[in-house]
């Protein structure tokens, strides 16, 4: 029964069509009766007159039963709720007077109630697609955030909340979980009501997007009735979807732009660190240093300065580097002006997995900065300034696994203990592969036998033309092979009868 | 029409959503206009924003970590010989002269070089093997490339290579671009898209073309084509004498100051237009001012040996000072590499040895031996080999059979593409090992066929990329490198 009330209020919507295309045509009709000084036809007017009235007031009680669901924002429905009664009032007051002959003021309540229509409508219209509909176009609105796609790594930092997830939340979900309407108890235009969440409760959990709700329902397929925004409404972009995902992923915080949310340690994601500060990494990229994200998505980068090598001085170079030190997973500064201050500063990247500096001018104290490092693997030592004072050092690396030293200066002796570490070091002595097996002389003779030949077509042919137990002409699907010799017979029983007394039916054959 | 009409209907429907479709590429689906139109370059949010070294900004680079960053393509044009060089069968020398069975060639329709000939006698390999000790049970290299054999540990040869194509034109044209119909996109150009250029002073994707000895094919500039894609992600080709790019250096009385006003210029009249036609070709040619002018400072470095030591030369070869020597152009792919570079393409002519192989070849590999070697060595001890994968490969084989007339010294071979050898090394390969074998013929495969689309997935999988995911819409579908085929081949990855 609720349902059938429910779905009775739901029809408003759609019926409320009816009274006002009616309303308005009667009125036409009226004015060109006017103008024309002639009567409408009473029952035309009639008919139409109760038809508008009575469709006015189906709608305005579906309207009413509406306005019972409690997603609709009090304040906002008042107004419409008022104007829309009057509108049904005026219709079947209308329709009464015009029943009775009183055709001034039948014309004149015909009039306001149509007149009343238009701010009926327009409160309505608010409350569907939000107060602000009609006047959007002309508004000048702050250029929409560009979508932000991770792939480029300017994943956006977790304090951007008014800068991009609002907007986000502004265009796809606060027409209907807004000031005028919250659909489900949730409003999304305020940091507070965001973390309030819903009737359902909160829709977010930060730091974790997986457990979100929001999230849960932007990435259901768009059929699915759960999904969010509805099927019917625009839907936001994948960047937009994973913009969402990435703040979320990155504490959920709405303050302005402050530090990373390394700080906030108890929300941050547990894989990877915290996203780097695009301005650093635009910084870099501006000065065609490359910066590729290791894998899309991922928010550790690899750092490659060989386009600039030779015009960056080392300080350049730190002040690119130190503030997304935190992401480097790669770093080639080879050939460069690099020196052991960039070697220090290395040591404080805690992700760092490969670090080439060949060709650069540092020195032992620079290599023997980067000793504990936890992380560091894999280092290119070649064509630099070093000594052997240098190879202890590197004894001290804990991650270490591969290093190249060709041309560094140290030693293959001072290189060994490394070795014993199950250090794979490359001192750029060539490795060769020995030869274990040499052909002497090559001599060409003709002796080899001819492979074995695929067995020839005519292999399966039969030595008889006749069966030999019907002496019908043989089918050649039919054939036994009795004695080294290929026989065919004429059907499929044949053969059984051929192999009850073979030596009878050879006979034949001969 | 009016003529000032006309210029504003030239923004038809069509022409906006074709380009702009164009321009965003597979996936990005349709736009708002506020996001289409970007408030300038420096704008990082618009797709149609040019990034700060040029080209247009998609989203590049690899989906997941990858192996290798770069890749180093040696292609031997022409089809060297597998028989002669790296697919050793001792069995086939006590069959000199004999005919080809029927059940090895199995009916296989013969080449218009060869359908005259009444016979097709086996012509063993009349050179001497060894076997270099690798991470199997050894391979067996021919006294051609003997320094290839000392880096045998490196190499992972495939010996079960096949292609349908019969002539170089459309076989190398498969290897490619992986149709042997033109008009795709080639290797490089796939990966220029893909993963765009780690040094912004050079091109993505560079060619270096050495002249061999003996028979040479053509070589089309298609090989190296862009095709549908945007024209940005098309092979530089670096000329062997002269000046490696034409016309980058300012003439006399034109200073570098001059030329950057200059652009400064013709960029805002191209970027009005850019804005006007959003033809993604006008952000290219842009981003190809912008390049040309940074490569005046780096083509120049990059080309100068003189920063090279005496050892690092000699272990080249003594050809390696001679400009378009294929020695020069391996120095070249290591030190192009050594800068980002992504996708560097040599191209070895001349080993189409249709008659008078072991002459020619001998010449041939003499050429490229020790060159080859010595950048798998120089890659190797300045650390980038495990990140640069390089492939050494031709567009098919060469029969068993002798082209032409058979002595015990001579012999010549015609085209087979039924199975042929090729070689990768670094980047993720598995070194040291054999992948794949031959009859005893070296005519049919046995175990392990591996087709060109293969080898792209695989190539472009440790490259970080998947090859179903790397596609381009064009003409209503999403082309990729692979076509419709390729499957990856692990054994072959660490």
């Amino acid at each position: 029964m609720e349902s059938l009330i429910q779905f009775f209020g739901r029809l408003h919507p759609m019926v409320l069509h009816a009274p006002i295309g009616l309303l308005i045509g009667l009125v036409a009709l009226e004015a060109m009766a006017v103008a024309g000084r002639r009567p409408l036809d009473p029952r035309i007017r009639s008919i139409l007159a109760w038809l508008a009235a009575i469709s006015a007031v189906f709608s305005a009680g579906a309207g009413l039963v509406l306005s019972l669901e409690d997603s609709y924002d009090a304040s906002a429905v008042q107004l419409h709720q008022w104007l829309g009664i009057g509108v049904a009032a005026g219709c079947a007051a209308a329709a009464v007077m015009q029943q009775a002959g009183w055709t001034g003021a039948y014309r004149t309540v015909l009039v306001l109630a149509a007149a009343a229509i238009v701010p009926a409508g327009h409160f309505g219209a608010g409350m569907t697609h939000g107060a602000g509909f009609l006047t959007a176009p002309f508004a000048r609105h702050t250029p929409v955030a560009a979508p932000v796609s991770p792939l480029s790594g300017e994943v956006v930092a977790a304090s951007h909340y008014a800068a991009v997830i609002a907007p986000i939340f502004e265009r796809r979900c606060v027409g209907c979980h807004g000031p005028s309407r919250q659909k489900g108890g949730l409003s999304l235009h305020t940091p507070d009501a965001i973390t309030k969440g819903g009737k359902d409760g909160g829709v977010l959990v930060a730091g974790d997007p997986g457990a979100s709700e929001m999230v849960r329902r932007l990435t259901l397929p768009v059929g699915d009735e759960d999904h969010m925004p509805p099927e019917s409404k625009a839907q936001p972009t994948p960047q937009e979807v994973r913009a969402i995902e990435d703040w979320i992923k990155a504490g959920a915080s709405f303050d302005a732009a402050g530090e990373p949310a390394v700080e906030k340690g108890a929300a941050r994601a547990a894989s990877g660190p915290a996203s780097a500060d695009p301005v650093a990494i635009r910084a870099m990229r501006d000065a065609l240093v490359h910066v590729e994200p290791v894998q899309q998505g991922s928010n550790l980068f690899f750092v490659d300065f060989s386009a600039v090598a030779s015009r960056l001085s080392e300080a350049e170079i730190v002040r690119f580097l130190e503030p997304v030190r935190e992401q480097v997973a790669e770093l080639s500064l080879a050939r460069s002006k690099a020196g052991d201050e960039l070697m220090r500063l290395a040591a404080k990247m805690p992700n760092l997995t490969r670090l080439n500096v060949s060709g650069t001018d540092i020195s032992d104290a620079g290599v023997a900065a980067l000793a504990g490092h936890q992380r560091l693997s894999e280092l290119v030592l070649t064509l630099d300034h070093l000594t052997d004072a240098a190879a202890a050092s590197l004894a001290g690396m804990p991650a270490l696994k591969r290093v190249y030293t060709w041309n560094s200066g140290m030693s293959e002796e001072s290189l060994a203990g490394l070795r014993a570490h199950e250090v794979m070091v490359d001192t750029g002595e060539a490795q060769v592969a020995k030869p274990l097996d040499a052909e002497t002389e090559v001599t060409l003779t003709r002796t080899a036998p001819a492979p074995v030949a695929a067995l020839a077509a005519d292999a399966l042919k039969p030595v008889n033309t006749v069966c030999p137990v019907s002496g019908q002409p043989v089918d050649p699907r039919y054939l036994v092979v009795y004695k080294g010799h290929v026989i065919g017979f004429c059907c499929p029983k044949c053969p059984s009868d051929f192999w009850a007394d073979p030596d009878k039916f050879e006979a034949k054959l001969h | 029409m009016h003529p000032l009409e006309e210029h504003y209907l030239d923004m038809t429907r069509r022409r906006f959503f074709g380009t702009a479709a164009k321009t965003l590429t597979a996936g990005m689906g349709t736009l708002a206009l506020a996001s289409l139109l970007g408030t300038g370059p420096g704008d990082g949010g618009s797709p149609l924003a040019t990034a700060p070294g040029g080209g247009l900004m998609l989203p590049r680079g690899p989906q997941f970590a990858p192996k290798a960053k770069r890749v180093i393509y040696m292609h031997m044009e022409g089809a060297p010989s597998q028989i002669d060089l790296f697919d050793h069968k001792p069995g086939l020398r006590q069959r000199f002269d004999q005919d080809l069975p029927d059940s090895i060639r199995q009916g296989q329709r013969l080449t218009g070089m060869t359908s005259d000939q009444k016979r097709f006698p086996v012509a063993p390999s009349i050179f001497k093997f060894t076997k270099y000790r690798n991470n199997m049970d050894g391979a067996w290299i021919s006294e051609l490339m003997p320094h290839t054999g000392s880096v045998a540990h490196e190499l992972c040869f495939i010996h079960s290579m096949h292609t349908e194509a019969i002539n170089h034109e459309p076989g190398i044209t498969f290897f490619q671009t992986g149709n042997q119909q033109p008009g795709r996109p080639s290797f490089g150009s796939w990966v220029s898209y893909g993963l765009g250029s780690a040094n912004a002073n050079l091109p993505t994707f560079v060619v270096l073309i050495t002249q061999g000895f003996g028979n040479m094919q053509a070589l089309s500039s298609r090989f190296w084509g862009s095709g549908f894609l945007p024209s940005e992600h098309q092979g530089c080709r670096l000329r062997n004498s002269g000046d490696p790019v034409l016309f980058l250096k300012d003439p006399q009385g034109v200073t570098r100051q001059d030329r950057r006003r200059m652009l400064d210029l013709v960029g805002e009249l191209n970027q009005i237009e850019a804005e006007k036609s959003l033809d993604p070709e006008v952000r290219t040619r842009i981003a190809q001012y912008e390049m040309a002018h940074r490569m005046q400072m780096s083509v120049p470095e990059l080309t100068d040996f003189s920063d090279e030591d005496a050892e690092t030369l000699e272990m080249y070869g003594p050809e390696v000072t001679r400009p378009g020597s294929f020695a020069a152009s391996c120095l070249l792919a290591r030190r192009l590499s050594e800068r980002g570079v992504r996708f560097v393409q040599l191209y070895m002519r001349g080993w189409d040895q249709h008659n008078n192989l072991p002459g020619e070849i001998r010449v041939q590999s003499k050429a490229v031996d020790q060159p080859q070697a010595a950048l798998i060595k120089d890659l190797r001890r300045r650390g980038l080999l495990d990140e640069t994968l390089l492939l050494w490969a031709g567009e098919f084989g060469r029969t068993v059979y002798s082209q032409g007339t058979l002595t015990h010294e001579n012999y010549g071979r015609d085209h087979h593409p039924r199975c042929f050898t090729v070689w990768l090394a670094g980047g993720g390969i598995k070194p040291g090992i054999s992948y794949g074998k031959t009859d005893e013929y070296s005519y049919n495969i046995v175990q392990n066929p591996v087709e060109a689309h293969d080898l792209h997935a695989t190539m472009l999988r440790l490259l970080g990329m998947e090859h179903t995911k790397l596609s381009y819409r064009h003409q209503g579908r999403d082309f990729r490198l692979t076509d419709v085929f390729g499957k990856v081949i692990p054994d072959l990855m660490v």
